[in-house]
């Protein structure tokens, strides 16, 4: 049997496993396992168990990952995401769906500091949807609003998916970064946008806050200072050579900590934040091992080649492999988790997308976005699930029905990224 | 085919070692054998990352490696007495040199876990730098600068930079992110790896140092071929494939320094190279520090350093 | 046996604080790095607090920070699709989640073996890290250590629910 078609069955098999509650991590070392064993042969496979991991943990490019969730952590623990919140909720609050786009807004920001989508929701949720509850705010829009808003963490840099799409590719990292820029504040407007245009068109859902006056809405901007000085730090070292944009992560983190500290943080609430920062990180690391594992089978089963070939073979054009790479993307992503989908797909179709001749890194930001898609659609939704565990009385259903008019945003932000690639490649 | 060898390599595989070497050997295999020993090429690190490479031959996940002994440090101390430098000329000499040292028994003793096919060297090794000419020494200071094995550690440590150890596949991603100012390569390197794109100062100290290199492959595999087939990969070893990947480098060295040169870039050539009193001091020194550590462990590495500079008198 | 579960829990709630430990050593090495540099730059070199291995501690710090964290976070921190099983009685599910720990059990078994070997082939070869010279056997028995850890809470998790669900009733 040749390898490809072993490495059909396996990943079939291993679709079949996830399906049935495996946790994908195991699912990926398992399949890794078991097909390279069959590929090869059993005593070499079990020697991937100890050179993957051990090559891949102590892999310094990786360091940024628990750094950027421990920042974003301590940014949260010092309540700047609370002050943050407040100071947009003054500038917009008075409109109708004001605090919508104040919530939208502040994620946006946020994420200029959280690496991860998850962390950006949580963060922003925990303060926001009780004050768009108590003002009178449908749940559906409160919590849609910051399901979607939490996604923009993934794209506006730092991004822990950018960073692992440039790790796989190898692209710079710092490309990739400057190419989310832009791609991550238009998210931003067409979510603002598509407040707007869902509270015109049903205008029960949101209820106007109070007035503030010009001099509030100017103090209520004090709440952006640390953000300001926790992104200035990190930029201003990058680009004055001060330091790395792996090293960026640490003295972020380390920025943010010394806020924290003297906003009063207690070392009951130090040790919830590193406790937090390694459930998640190791929730990602289980997952960079069982890639790690699948990796090796993926490269002796050849059949990212075969893919290749039979592309080939059916005379596709460029726009069209691009087409159903996304289409797999997306219906990948109604089940699945958005770094465990980077992690397994990315090695298979990037060859595809190369021999198409796209841009590697306009790729990637068309890939983080439709990967991104998965966190908000029904039914395996994590965004979602996070704003869940915020606010358990809320219904699901509701969530879903409330963050379906951003999925159609970021529908329209793809299309505008694929037909002007300078969205994400200007700025390089 | 009856056999099917995967051959796991660093190089990318636009690169003239991935096509003229790898490649190139496991067609002349395949050609040999009339088909019976198929070779399937793993370019860009995509089996083993580099400094798994060695060890991954040894534990079958590949078959065939094209590594370098000095990604694992201390593991091959004897075959790294080849990259002290003043010893190779340029990748003909240091090729021969190496295979010569393997071939007369001196180094074997290292390599009893695999079965190694053939032994090659890189050319001559310079310093490239991003902001700051290096013209001696002292410029170091405070420098990172990316090396490739322990022992042209000890030489950059010893002229005052702070040496960081990675694969050469990594040195663009380095310098790019200002992880390090700079890197020690051959031109062939500054090509192949690209860093030419990202650094614009060169000096060229004649004779710093040289890599050693090795073609090797499974043990088991080999020892379970018909005698007909292991004949076939014994006439694609030794010498002769050595003096091939030899010119390799040789040839992509002049490539990669004519495109500093029509980039425009800075290339500062230390007059005399090792010998120049500025560099000569910490040289002889690194030298001295590194085969006495060597004769401590009870290895001989004196005897296989004054063998390594007879051959590479005769070899030319 | 809960006595000793319980024992267990503190090893690798321990182990877990190691990590924390090494996670905000990370943080602090890296800033120690470039302020140093900073300096040195700032002074001409004259104050001359920079020192080799930076990059290197890191690296084997997250390592070291990953595979302690992974006892205590097994059970925890695991990915799962359940669209297709969410009607499954809670029984059925504890089952799945008992069977595939044993899977954890085996990976980090696997693991914990290749890198007890690994610790005597490093010891025989001498090989070391690049720049700072550990032995590479000392982080091979970390790791094994940390990861026969693994293997063992996995275990601890799935006999408990397998045998003991009514006890350790959670979410
Ligand atoms: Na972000
Ligand atoms: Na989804």
């Amino acid at each position: 049997m040749s390898g490809s078609i072993i490495g059909l069955i396996c990943i079939f098999s291993m679709l079949g496993m996830i399906a049935l509650r495996m946790p994908i991590a195991l699912a990926m070392a398992l399949t890794g396992f078991v097909g390279f064993g069959w590929i090869v042969a059993f005593e070499p496979a079990l020697s991937i168990l100890d050179s993957g991991p051990f090559e891949t943990l102590s892999n310094y490019s990786f360091s940024p990952i628990p750094m950027f969730i421990l920042m974003g952590v301590f940014a949260s623990k010092a309540k700047m995401s609370q002050e943050l919140f407040e100071g947009a909720r003054t500038l917009f609050g008075s409109w109708r769906g004001g605090m919508a786009l104040a919530a939208v807004t502040s994620c946006g920001i946020f994420s200029a500091i959280s690496g991860s989508s998850m962390a950006t929701a949580a963060s922003m949720s925990r303060v926001a949807l009780p004050e768009m509850e108590k003002n009178g705010y449908a749940k559906s829009l409160a919590s849609g609003t910051l399901a979607a808003g939490g996604t923009l963490g993934i794209m506006i840099p730092p991004s822990i998916a950018l960073l692992l799409y440039a790790l796989i590719t190898e692209q710079s990292v710092g490309d990739m970064f400057i190419a989310g820029v832009i791609p991550g504040l238009l998210g931003l407007c067409l979510y603002c946008v598509t407040i707007a245009i869902v509270v015109m068109l049903f205008p029960n859902l949101a209820q106007p806050g109070a007035k503030t006056t010009f001099v509030e809405k100017i103090i209520g901007l004090k709440g952006l200072v640390p953000f300001t000085g926790v992104f200035a730090l990190i930029i201003g070292g990058i680009y004055t050579g001060f330091f790395t944009p792996t090293e960026a992560a640490s003295v972020g983190a380390a920025g943010t900590f010394v806020i924290a500290l003297l906003r009063g943080m207690s070392f009951k609430q130090f040790k919830e934040s590193v406790e937090e920062t390694l459930f998640m990180s190791a929730m990602i690391f289980f997952m960079i091992i069982g890639a790690e594992i699948f990796g090796y089978f993926l490269s002796v089963s050849r059949i990212s080649f075969s893919l290749v070939e039979f592309v080939d073979s059916m005379h596709l054009t460029p726009y069209m492999v691009l087409f159903c790479v996304l289409l797999l993307f997306i219906l990948l992503g109604c089940v699945m988790d958005s770094i465990a989908m980077l992690l397994l797909t990315v090695p298979v179709v990037y060859p595809l997308i190369e021999a198409a001749g796209f841009d590697p890194i306009w790729f990637g930001i068309i890939a983080v976005i439709t990967v991104e898609l998965g966190l908000i659609t029904p039914p395996v939704g994590m965004n979602v699930f996070v704003i869940k565990s915020v606010a358990p009385d809320i219904p699901i259903k509701d969530i879903f029905k409330g963050v379906f008019p951003f999925v159609l945003s970021d529908i329209v932000r793809l299309g505008l990224i694929i037909a002007f690639p300078m969205l994400a490649l200007g700025l390089l | 085919a009856e056999y099917t060898l995967r051959l796991a390599h660093f190089f990318p595989p636009v690169a003239g070692q991935h096509k003229l070497i790898a490649q190139a050997w496991a067609d002349k295999v395949k050609a040999d054998s009339n088909g019976r020993i198929e070779v399937e090429v793993y370019p860009s690190s995509t089996l083993a990352k580099p400094p798994a490479q060695y060890d991954a031959v040894k534990n079958r996940i590949a078959d065939v490696t094209m590594t370098i002994q000095g990604y694992t440090a201390n593991r091959f101390p004897l075959t790294q007495v080849v990259e002290l430098p003043g010893i190779a000329k340029d990748a003909a000499n240091g090729s021969c040199i190496i295979q010569g040292l393997y071939d007369e028994g001196l180094i074997a003793s290292e390599y009893k876990e695999t079965h190694p096919l053939f032994f090659f060297t890189h050319g001559p090794g310079h310093i490239h730098t991003t902001e700051k000419l290096i013209q001696k020494p002292s410029d170091f200071e405070g420098l990172r600068i990316r090396r490739p094995t322990a022992v042209v550690a000890k030489l950059l440590e010893g002229l005052g930079a702070q040496p960081v150890g990675m694969p050469a596949p990594q040195a663009y991603q380095s310098v790019q992110r200002g992880v390090i100012d700079g890197v020690s390569l051959p031109w062939e390197g500054q090509l192949v790896f690209r860093i030419n794109e990202l650094t614009p100062n060169h000096t060229e100290v004649g004779g710093l140092y040289t890599l050693s290199f090795l073609m090797t492959m499974n043990k088991d595999v080999y020892n379970s071929m018909p005698a007909d087939l292991q004949k076939v990969l014994d006439d694609n070893s030794g010498a002769e494939w050595a003096q091939r990947a030899a010119r390799v480098f040789d040839d992509l060295d002049v490539k990669g320094r004519a495109q500093a040169v029509e980039n425009g870039d800075k290339i500062y050539t230390v007059e005399g190279g090792i010998s120049n009193p500025d560099w000569k001091p910490v040289i002889d020194g690194a030298i001295e520090e590194y085969l006495s550590e060597l004769e401590a462990k009870g290895l001989p590495a004196r005897k296989v350093y004054a063998r390594a500079n007879e051959l590479a008198a005769t070899c030319n | 046996m809960m006595a000793f579960s319980r024992l267990f829990d503190r090893i690798t709630h321990a182990m877990h604080v190691i990590s924390g430990a090494i996670l905000v050593s990370m943080m602090f090495i890296t800033l120690a790095d470039v302020l140093a540099r900073a300096l040195f730059k700032a002074t001409g070199g004259s104050v001359d607090l920079t020192f080799i291995g930076g990059v290197e501690l890191i690296k084997y710090g997250l390592l070291l920070m990953v595979v302690f964290a992974l006892p205590y976070s097994v059970g925890r921190s695991q990915v799962i699709v359940d669209l297709f099983t969410e009607n499954l009685s809670s029984r059925m599910k504890a089952w799945l989640e008992g069977l595939y720990m044993l899977g954890f059990v085996m990976l980090g078994g696997g693991m914990s073996y290749r890198f007890y070997h690994a610790i005597g082939q490093a010891e025989m070869s001498g090989e070391t890290t690049q720049d700072l010279l550990i032995p590479l056997s000392y982080l091979y028995a970390i790791t094994s250590f940390a990861t026969a850890f693994l293997a063992l809470a996995a275990l601890l998790i799935s006999i408990r629910l397998f045998f003991f669900r009514k006890e350790v009733h959670q979410s």
